[in-house]
């Protein structure tokens, strides 16, 4: 985020009347977030409560007296953030409340490091919650450290690539999607905001689906990954077209991919477009190939 | 326990006398606040509490959202959740439960979210124990909420209902934790009266927050609760508001104990709970169950005509500054007792009733460590602080401020 950006009353846009985040907030130009959080609440409606683990999304839209959202909210901890929203949406059930949708809107690293307990608990539980995990690969917001969703071959401020760590980040990416899936909850989906079809067609079914729910967005970071900010949606596209990034749903732990595509792009392309892989060698890029191959074959061919 | 015998006790609010533990009484007293979420989560000494719960939503007697919950992180997250959406709840815990929800602690107070939560004080390992010392609640002292410690199972049934009336004075909603020694009060058994539910209705009414996310839902004025305020926002001004309340919830302990009194005829003091401090040159203040042996052995002092008197202190957060200084001001020692240490200094009960006494003509302090690790204090032990208290009355100077007691050399 950058918190220098604050935006001029007297030259802002007038902003649309029927949208529920509201612009003025100060999301990084190209943001893969603030994209997708538009569709996000778009389809969730207003008969909603949305909930924010520490990030990018709160730091800029709930400051004190530049709020952006037209519906209810609270900012979280980053730790907790499915036993949070669990405990709102019990809360709001008790008090005659049990159709509002319960968000959390929450980073991958709180999800899937740090909160990955109480993630894993909630959809156990079968809490009735609506988790949307932003996922951007990074803990965006503190200075593009490394987190266990950074995928393999990221250079972050925490992965820093050098002559004696010439990966940068060296494990693959965790599967976040699959983890919560194989807790057999009603619905879970990974998603991209280049793909809005898929993207809002998952987020209608999550809506209207009961218990708990999972929707992890793919959502592109310009600043984090050193792209333009011009080339979101088309880097969004890539990750999906060269299987860096599987499109799929689940129901019930029952998996679908969504989106196949005919023939899998080679990973280059998409490495290339981004300056948090530069630092790779040409066998370091085979090896990124063969991580994504090996999922495929696993995992999503196999069905495994 | 203060049983004020001329307190007409109406035959509505009481329906029988059973033996409880305290974990039971515990149980007991949240069931009849019908709370509406609860998560549970085992840890000795509070287990039986949790378990309680459980079997009364089980078997319909309470109608709450009980949530077998993961952590106690999670137990307090929860919590804070369904307390933000405008329900009442409770949960229990104990030790390293309540460590492992310390970044929780801060954030139910600073979000003023009156969460009720009994505590069966329990020590901090390692060395590993699951025994009753009070170094798990008095450690979190500044994390901002009310700190209510009961002497037995009844008065851990009474404070809890009561607890709750406190924490949601829509002039105070902070949070309160109802602590009680673990095994010596949590797993004892004593008779307890049980109030009856028509008569809880009647203390306590429903929760009703003026602010919440259910009454900004039905409202439809979108709030955001918890923003982020930088420095020349209004975090400062939130922080003084909150000092300002636990300001406000000493005079509402006050009232909130006399009230139960009228209701149920019985009293637990308030803040602080008296016992022959009249005329008393050496002072004994406790915490928690150690009062009870303590007046015992103030009876034998008296008895012999040694002016002693015992002083128990039962909120901590908020301190009573104001009423201690008066309780105390004829004595010319008070001594205070507590199950806790805090490493490189004395007690923290200590420390905090000796700048209460700071800046007025009190008496001299002095500080009894004892029964760390639920080691046993014994009416021995308890001689041995009066005397030392009577010794220094006698000199007119403290020669040793903190003394171990009990412990093997």
């Amino acid at each position: 985020m950058d918190t220098s950006a604050q935006p001029d009353a007297a030259d802002a846009p007038t902003p649309r009347d029927d949208t529920l985040f509201v612009q003025g907030h100060t999301m990084c130009p190209g943001c893969g977030v603030a994209l997708a959080v538009n569709h996000v609440m778009d389809v969730l409606g207003e008969n909603t409560v949305v909930l924010f683990s520490p990030g990018c999304l709160s730091a800029a839209s709930t400051i004190e007296d530049n709020y952006r959202f037209r519906v209810p909210s609270s900012h979280m901890g980053l730790v907790h953030s499915a036993s949070f929203a669990a405990g709102v949406s019990a809360g709001l059930e008790r008090l005659g409340l049990g159709d509002v949708t319960v968000a959390p809107l929450a980073g991958d690293g709180a999800t899937g490091d740090i909160g990955l307990q109480a993630l894993s608990a909630a959809a156990e539980r079968n809490d009735d919650v609506l988790y949307i995990c932003h996922d951007n690969e990074a803990y965006a917001n503190t200075g593009v450290q490394g987190s266990a969703t950074s995928p393999q071959g990221a250079a972050t401020t925490t992965t820093p690539a050098g002559t004696a760590a010439p990966y940068g980040k060296v494990s693959r990416k965790k599967d976040l999607f699959r983890l919560v899936t194989d807790h057999d909850v009603p619905y879970a989906a990974t998603a991209t905001p280049g793909y809005l079809g898929d993207f809002r067609r998952k987020l209608e079914a999550a809506r209207d689906a009961d218990g708990f729910r999972f929707v992890q967005l793919f959502d592109p970071c310009p600043e984090g990954w050193k792209f333009d900010a011009s080339l979101t949606v088309e880097v969004s596209k890539l990750a999906v077209q060269t299987g860096m990034w599987v499109l799929a749903e689940s129901r019930y732990g029952e998996v679908t991919v969504t989106r196949k595509p005919a023939r899998r792009e080679p990973v280059d392309a998409y490495l290339a477009l981004q300056g948090r892989f530069e630092h790779l060698t040409p066998e370091e890029i085979a090896d990124v190939q063969a991580g994504v191959d090996d999922y495929w074959a696993g995992y999503v061919e196999e069905g495994a | 326990m203060a049983s004020d015998a001329a307190v007409a006790v109406d035959a509505e609010t009481e329906s029988e006398t059973r033996v409880l533990t305290g974990n039971e009484a515990a149980a007991y007293g949240a069931k009849l606040c019908r709370p509406q979420v609860v998560s549970v989560y085992p840890i000795t000494p509070q287990s039986a509490i949790s378990e309680q719960l459980a079997a009364d939503v089980a078997s319909g007697e309470l109608d709450a959202h009980l949530f077998r919950i993961e952590s106690e992180h999670s137990a307090l997250s929860s919590l804070i959740g369904a307390s933000l959406a405008g329900a009442r709840t409770f949960t229990a815990t104990a030790s390293n439960g309540l460590f492992y929800m310390a970044e929780m602690l801060h954030f139910a107070s600073g979000g003023r979210t009156p969460v009720v939560m009994a505590i069966a004080n329990r020590a901090a390992s390692p060395p590993w124990n699951v025994w009753g010392d009070q170094s798990d609640s008095l450690s979190q002292r500044d994390a901002g909420w009310i700190q209510l410690y009961a002497e037995n199972p009844q008065e851990a049934l009474d404070t809890i209902v009561q607890a709750y009336r406190i924490a949601e004075s829509p002039d105070v909603m902070l949070p309160a934790m109802v602590a009680f020694d673990g095994f010596q009060v949590s797993h004892i058994s004593e008779p307890v009266v049980l109030p009856t539910q028509a008569a809880v209705d009647a203390f306590l009414p429903p929760f009703d927050p003026e602010h919440s996310l259910a009454k900004s839902l039905v409202e439809g004025e979108p709030k955001a609760f918890h923003h982020i305020t930088p420095p020349e926002a209004s975090f400062f001004e939130y922080k003084y508001r909150q000092a300002q309340a636990g300001e406000r919830a000493l005079d509402r302990i006050v009232e909130v104990d006399a009230a139960f009194g009228e209701q149920f005829g019985r009293r637990w003091g308030g803040l602080l709970e008296p016992y022959r401090v009249e005329g008393a040159e050496a002072v004994l203040l406790t915490v928690g169950s150690l009062t009870t042996t303590a007046r015992a052995v103030a009876d034998e002092y008296r008895a012999d005509g040694r002016p002693v008197g015992v002083l128990k202190l039962r909120s901590y957060r908020p301190f009573p500054d104001a009423a201690l200084q008066a309780a105390v001001a004829d004595a010319a020692v008070l001594g205070v007792a507590e199950k806790d240490h805090s490493f490189g200094l004395t007690g923290s009960v200590y420390g905090d009733v000796a700048a209460a006494l700071t800046n007025v003509d009190g008496p001299l302090v002095q500080n009894f460590v004892t029964g760390l690790g639920g080691r046993e204090v014994t009416v021995d032990h308890l001689r041995r602080m009066f005397d030392v208290l009577l010794e220094t009355a006698r000199r007119g100077r403290v020669d040793q401020v903190a003394h171990w007691v009990g412990v093997r050399p």
